[in-house]
């Protein structure tokens, strides 16, 4: 097989060609969808408990409301900010609207992209990446909603057939695609993940820093790891066959 | 028979309310996915690699759906249906959060998170604090996206051979914690081993069928990695489980 620079899903245009239509066609009519549909969800996320005070005239106790406020932003608050930085580079400008939109991040879209991305043949953080991202978080948003509603509808009764040990060994389906993922990364450069997790160990385990601060120490000790070792060209990621990916599609 | 508080939280107007979550999320998916199509095509993709992009994310996603619909049992349970898939479909989605933010809230009404415990003042507590814990995702994603190209920019410096391998880094970084949270830390502070044979495992069954993938020659093949290696680390884990328990 004859080796290029180019990967399967590569576009045929310059970089500038796309840079270009990134630029002045996609990214300004993403980020204007992105901020419309996310305006109207955060109204939408204020109408259950509006739907239950005013339909059924239930009064609501609102030191109550500021009491659990100020626990629940103690847990939640900083990860606002950490995660759509942490997780960008994968998931792309409208595979980040999406997901912070609808949630399931770590345990759903990242993993379904990253499988996407490689398939399709193209770079993480490329323009076609970009486009196989969306595409990705696109399909997972249709699963999740087929799954939460077929879950909702119908989980109480399913649960009562199926055995205790089937529905137990899903307390393995987080451990099991973190196992998958990293090793599918690890097979671009094994020694990152290596170092990857040894800091990881370190920091999780016997760091005493709080756990809302271990993603983003992690993952940017990562970045300018990679940043400083790129520009001396160590660890540098093989170009791979141009494996066709399309033309598997074919077969 | 079903307690007030509970029948409240599965009425109709909260179903509906459920379909407001699920049907902005798709309708802004689908303005996304023909937006992804068109500038695919401006940048002469081929249509054979968005094709299988779609079909591979489709057969990936067959796991983690699974795992949502399982966890989706603990909060059907604990809030009700119709606030159960509002919430899952299109809001967080982790039932962790879901859980500890109504354990937050009904703690502050000074209830009980049980169907017999929870009562109809703290419904709307409970609701209130889920929804204020979480807004934020949305907002930032919102507000902030337009300006992370430029962090892009700055990592990659114009060379994409850079950007992608800083990008491998980052996410081994996410996930290696994530690995190191869920499986090496059981067993490090726990002595527990089931998590990390769950992982090892199923790490083991994608090396092998990326590997051969590539071997072979078939890369279609790689859509199916994930599933194959979920299947062997639950099976792996529990099998675990069992053996070490008396």
């Amino acid at each position: 097989m004859e080796k290029t620079n180019k990967l399967a899903g590569e576009s045929p245009l310059s970089v500038a060609e796309k840079e270009e239509i990134m630029k002045k066609e996609y990214s300004p009519t993403a980020h204007r969808g992105g901020l419309i549909f996310s305006i109207i969800h955060i109204l939408i996320f204020f109408l259950p408990p509006l739907y239950i005070m005013f339909y059924f005239n239930i009064p609501v106790d609102w030191s109550a409301v500021a009491k659990g406020t100020v626990a629940v932003l103690g847990f939640s608050a900083p990860f606002w900010f950490i995660e759509p930085i942490s997780y960008f580079l994968v998931l792309g400008i409208a595979g980040t609207y999406i997901s912070f939109l609808a949630g399931n991040i770590s345990n759903f879209r990242l993993p379904v992209s990253a499988v996407a991305q490689e398939v399709a043949g193209v770079r993480e953080g490329s323009h076609e990446g970009e486009i196989v991202s969306t595409l990705a978080i696109v399909a997972t948003q249709i699963m999740l909603t087929l799954a939460a509603l077929s879950g909702a509808i119908f989980v109480t009764i399913v649960v009562k057939f199926l055995p205790k040990s089937f529905l137990a060994a899903f307390d393995w389906l987080l451990p099991s695609i973190w196992g998958a993922i990293v090793i599918q990364f690890a097979l671009r450069k094994w020694q990152y993940a290596v170092v990857a997790i040894l800091f990881s160990i370190y920091v999780d385990v016997y760091s005493p820093l709080p756990m809302w601060s271990h993603v983003p120490i992690i993952v940017f000790f990562m970045a300018i790891l990679a940043l400083k070792l790129y520009s001396k060209k160590i660890w540098l990621i093989a170009e791979k066959e141009a494996a066709p990916a399309a033309e598997g599609a074919k077969k | 028979m079903e307690p007030e508080w509970l029948r409240m939280a599965s009425s109709p107007g909260m179903w509906i309310i459920g379909f407001f979550f699920a049907g902005n999320a798709l309708v802004c998916s689908y303005f996304f996915y023909r937006l992804a199509k068109k500038t695919g095509r401006r940048m002469k993709m081929k249509e054979e690699v968005m094709h299988e992009a779609l079909k591979a994310s489709f057969i990936t996603s067959l796991g983690p759906a699974m795992g949502a619909f399982v966890g989706l049992t603990v909060m059907v349970i604990a809030l009700g249906g119709a606030y159960a898939f509002a919430r899952e479909s299109a809001a967080v989605g982790s039932i962790m959060y879901e859980l500890i933010a109504a354990r937050f809230g009904a703690e502050a009404a000074g209830v009980p998170l049980t169907r017999e415990g929870m009562t109809v003042a703290a419904l709307p507590i409970v609701f209130w604090i889920g929804a204020i814990g979480s807004f934020g995702w949305v907002l930032t994603g919102g507000v902030f996206t337009r300006w992370l190209p430029k962090l892009k920019d700055l990592l990659g410096g114009g060379d994409v051979k850079r950007l992608q391998i800083i990008t491998v880094a980052m996410m081994l970084g996410a996930f290696g914690r994530m690995l190191t949270n869920q499986s090496i830390r059981p067993l490090i502070t726990k002595g527990q081993w089931p998590a990390i044979v769950a992982s090892i495992t199923a790490g083991i069954a994608a090396a092998i069928w990326l590997k051969t993938a590539d071997k072979i020659g078939k890369p279609n093949m790689k859509e199916y990695f994930l599933v194959v290696a979920l299947i062997v680390g639950m099976f792996f884990g529990q099998l675990t489980r069992l053996a070490m328990t008396p």
